[in-house]
């Protein structure tokens, strides 16, 4: 990643990237913008000439820098490659409108420069419509140049994610061969079309719907070739649900391709690329076959079996399993009861024949405790049944639908929406999970990793204080997510040697109130520092000692700050030796309070957070503390009793100075008496 | 009875000395008789004095040549018994003073150790804190 750039103000705001792309907030280029990446223009000082632009990634999602990088170090013309990225210092009011969403606002965005495509975009969007493209011209200007950049791409291991007719360029004018634009912005699939997907992508959230796969890209081009050559979407009149029920129930190539009129060699090729089964979808050698000539036997329809009996459901009959599935799960609270009712394992049973899985079924929501009652229980039920229904299929829990290898992207994408956090926490603990492998009635290797990672996310959410809990599944789930604490809401720390210099800046902005760790940054330190933080956790825990807690702060910055390797944080830690009054104050012995004070304020004009650790936490200095204390208070104490005893008269009672008194009077008299007898016998004498 | 005996011989060679100092120590022999206290300190105090204010009856005796007639004629001296009595009477007023005079003197020490005690107390709750005079069964309440 390039270094962070800075804004010029002069007549018109210009960010700086990586010294040399000079982006220009003001000019917004929306025909460039990816769904959620605003496109600025782009001047590059040392090359002029050059056509570039950029995006502003979003800050909800984490960045994919492995594929860029890898893009970049590939350095084909396709897809759209990355020149350079990294994180920018944007103006906000100063600059534009660029993204669809009223533009970025003000702050540290990461910012990716691409090449520019040298024409429009192939179908301005997916609502327009073209002219028809011949099946030559789609197979030599879109096939043959995507198959090129989609097998470039997986050399490195990449798959694209985003392959649709609105994500093509032409390479220049209006006509010719077209470039894949690019597919970084977002997890793949994640701004897909549900038309794109296939059917159990696009019954996935779009962030649960896996890390990409070179086959559903094959798919994405399926979709993509039948919309060129038809010239329009041929299913935009149907809602997302219903293009799901109608590949289920027909299968993708009948319902997107089966009523349009192709030679039998495209519909060969239609047929291989929109296979719903992925072992019979073709690969790269199948359509680099046909491109060369050679014809394939072709793929039967490949529908789910029917059940004997329908199952009757909310009105409507339904034959298939994963067609009542996908029904249930968008009637999710209808679906309960039917469930509850053992209708759907009877029927597993007795239609489908299929006494594994309905034992499976049978066992796995008797084990079910529910946690917090029957309604739970419910939920949990019906979350097994749909994956008794529809194994392939992502799990669904309530609004919540991920495959299993993308329950991080799906919490980063929805974790600010209402209920969806505690959605997943039900998720984990009601081991959903776990329910979804066994349900795949196979046990498979690559599950291995999945389980680990589902119990020490049980273990995270088991544990509520900061550090712990959802967030740091959030950070744990998604490597490269930054920390979405609103402390650095106009900052971007996707690493632990950033979050210094940020909340330096924070610092510098004021309010030193607050603390400066809050639950998001204790669990993006703990998620990023591979537990080695969990000891400091522990004192952040809820209802702890203010001077405690306090101390767990600045033990735990002093760690990132360590990471970071220092640096100039002097307004951080002004911000820190204004929180650390609690600890100070937890010694006893004023006067040692107050050359503490000195020494803190010493300490934050120029030092490390690690010399205000060793400062304010030792041992042996509390120890000494402590002690002094303790004999202070029995010196105290000790005053105390005697004063009470000289109030109450305890001291010396009246009788007792009387006979005092008395004896005093009688010495008194003798001495009087001794001494003038002395002098009378010294009188005498004389 | 044996201590008597051992003292009749003395008595009867101190004869003119006993039969001044028998009138002249009536005081005494009057607070020996109202002092019921163990250590008889007001005896001590009356008799000690009163004995120094009847030395000028026995200095005069014994100048006289000490016998039974200088003995009554040293009775018949006023400045003698003036003497002997205002001995007696300073004993008894030292007696009756030093009550008042002790107590004083023992309320203004107890004012000054109070003054130490909570001049103690305050230096300690400034080096310590309020917590200082917290007692230890608050703490463990708490």
């Amino acid at each position: 990643m390039a270094k962070d750039g800075g804004v010029q103000t002069e007549t018109e705001a210009i960010v700086t990237l990586a010294g040399r792309y000079e982006i220009l907030p003001t000019h917004p280029i929306p025909e460039l913008a990816s769904p959620g990446a605003p496109a600025f223009a782009v001047r590059d000082s040392r090359e002029p000439t050059r056509r570039l632009f950029a995006l502003l990634y979003p800050k909800h999602l984490p960045l994919r820098e492995e594929p860029l990088s890898a893009l970049r170090r590939l350095n084909r013309p396709q897809p759209l490659p990355p020149v350079d990225w990294g994180v920018i210092d944007w103006p906000g009011d100063n600059g534009s409108d660029g993204g669809s969403d009223g533009g970025p606002k003000k702050g540290r965005w990461p910012a990716v420069i691409f090449e520019a495509p040298g024409g429009n975009r192939l179908m301005p969007s997916l609502s327009a419509e073209l002219p028809p493209m011949s099946e030559d011209t789609v197979t030599q200007t879109v096939l043959r140049p995507v198959l090129a950049g989609l097998k470039d791409m997986a050399l490195v291991g990449l798959s694209h994610g985003a392959i649709r007719p609105d994500n093509l360029f032409f390479r220049s004018g209006s006509a010719g061969e077209v470039v894949l634009g690019e597919s970084c912005s977002a997890p793949p699939g994640f701004h897909q079309p549900v038309l794109f997907l296939t059917i159990e992508g696009g019954m996935a959230s779009p962030g649960g719907r896996g890390g990409g796969s070179f086959t559903e890209d094959l798919y994405a081009l399926g979709v993509t070739l039948a919309i060129l050559l038809i010239g329009r979407n041929p299913m935009a009149a149907l809602d997302d649900d219903a293009v799901i029920a109608a590949k289920i129930a027909q299968g993708s190539f009948a319902a997107i391709a089966g009523q349009m009129r192709l030679s039998m060699t495209m519909t060969e090729a239609l047929r291989g690329l929109l296979a719903d089964n992925t072992d019979i979808r073709w690969t790269f050698d199948q359509l680099d076959a046909w491109l060369d000539g050679r014809r394939l036997s072709p793929n039967p329809p490949n529908l789910p079996p029917r059940a004997g009996r329908p199952f009757r459901f909310d009105g409507n009959d339904y034959w298939t399993r994963p067609s009542l599935a996908h029904a249930m799960a968008r009637r999710w609270d209808r679906a309960i009861g039917v469930v509850e009712a053992g209708e759907v394992e009877a029927w597993l049973r007795r239609s489908h024949g299929d006494e594994a899985q309905a034992t499976r079924l049978a066992v796995g929501t008797s084990r079910l405790d529910g946690g917090d009652g029957k309604k739970a229980a419910g939920h949990l039920q019906l979350a097994w049944a749909l994956m008794a229904l529809d194994p392939g299929a992502p799990m669904r829990y309530r609004g919540f639908a991920a495959r299993i290898d993308s329950m991080g992207t799906a919490l980063a994408a929805s974790f600010d929406q209402s209920g969806a956090a505690q959605t997943f926490v039900e998720l984990i603990q009601g081991k959903l999970p776990q329910a979804w492998m066994e349900m795949q009635g196979e046990t498979r290797l690559d599950f291995m990793p999945v389980r680990k990672i589902v119990d020490m996310l049980r273990y995270f959410l088991d544990r509520p204080g900061a550090g712990f809990s959802i967030e740091r599944c959030l950070y744990e789930l998604n490597p490269g997510l930054p920390c979405r604490s609103p402390l650095l809401e106009e900052e971007y720390v996707s690493k632990v040697a950033e979050l210094l210099p940020a909340l330096n800046r924070v610092a510098a902005r004021g309010d030193h109130e607050r603390e400066p760790i809050d639950r998001h940054i204790a669990a993006f330190i703990a998620a990023r520092m591979k537990n080695s933080a969990d000891r400091e956790l522990d004192w952040l825990r809820p209802n702890i000692d203010v001077a405690q807690r306090r101390l767990a702060i600045l033990r735990l910055l002093a760690v990132a700050e360590e990471t970071a390797g220092g640096g100039d944080f002097s307004a951080l830690r002004a911000w820190l030796a204004a929180q650390t009054q609690p600890i100070i104050d937890s010694y006893q012995y004023r006067p040692f309070q107050k050359s503490l004070r000195r020494k803190v304020a010493e300490v934050a004009e120029s030092g490390w957070i690690a010399d205000l650790v060793r400062l304010l936490d030792s041992h042996e200095l509390r120890k000494r503390d402590s002690d002094g204390f303790a004999r202070a208070r029995i010196h105290y104490a000790a005053a105390q009793r005697e004063v009470a005893r000289i109030e109450a008269g305890e001291e010396a009672t009246q009788d007792q100075v009387s006979r005092l008194a008395h004896r005093a009077a009688a010495a008194v008299s003798g001495i009087t008496a001794g001494f003038v007898m002395l002098g009378v016998a010294a009188f005498l004498t004389l | 009875m044996v201590a008597l005996l051992c003292l009749a011989p003395a008595v009867l060679i101190l004869l003119p000395s006993c039969i001044v100092l028998a009138p002249a120590m009536l005081p005494t022999a009057v607070a020996i008789y109202v002092d019921r206290s163990r250590d008889k300190s007001l005896a001590l105090s009356v008799g000690t004095l009163n004995f120094c204010g009847a030395l000028v009856f026995l200095i005069e005796l014994w100048m006289l040549g000490h016998d039974l007639k200088a003995a009554f004629h040293v009775l018949t001296s006023l400045f003698g018994w003036l003497s002997a009595f205002a001995g007696a009477a300073l004993g008894w007023v030292i007696y009756l003073t030093m009550p008042v005079l002790v107590a004083r003197v023992s309320a203004a020490r107890q004012r000054i150790r109070l003054a130490e005690l909570r001049a103690l107390q305050s230096e300690l709750v400034e080096e310590w804190g309020p917590a200082v005079a917290e007692s230890r069964s608050a703490d463990e309440s708490r």
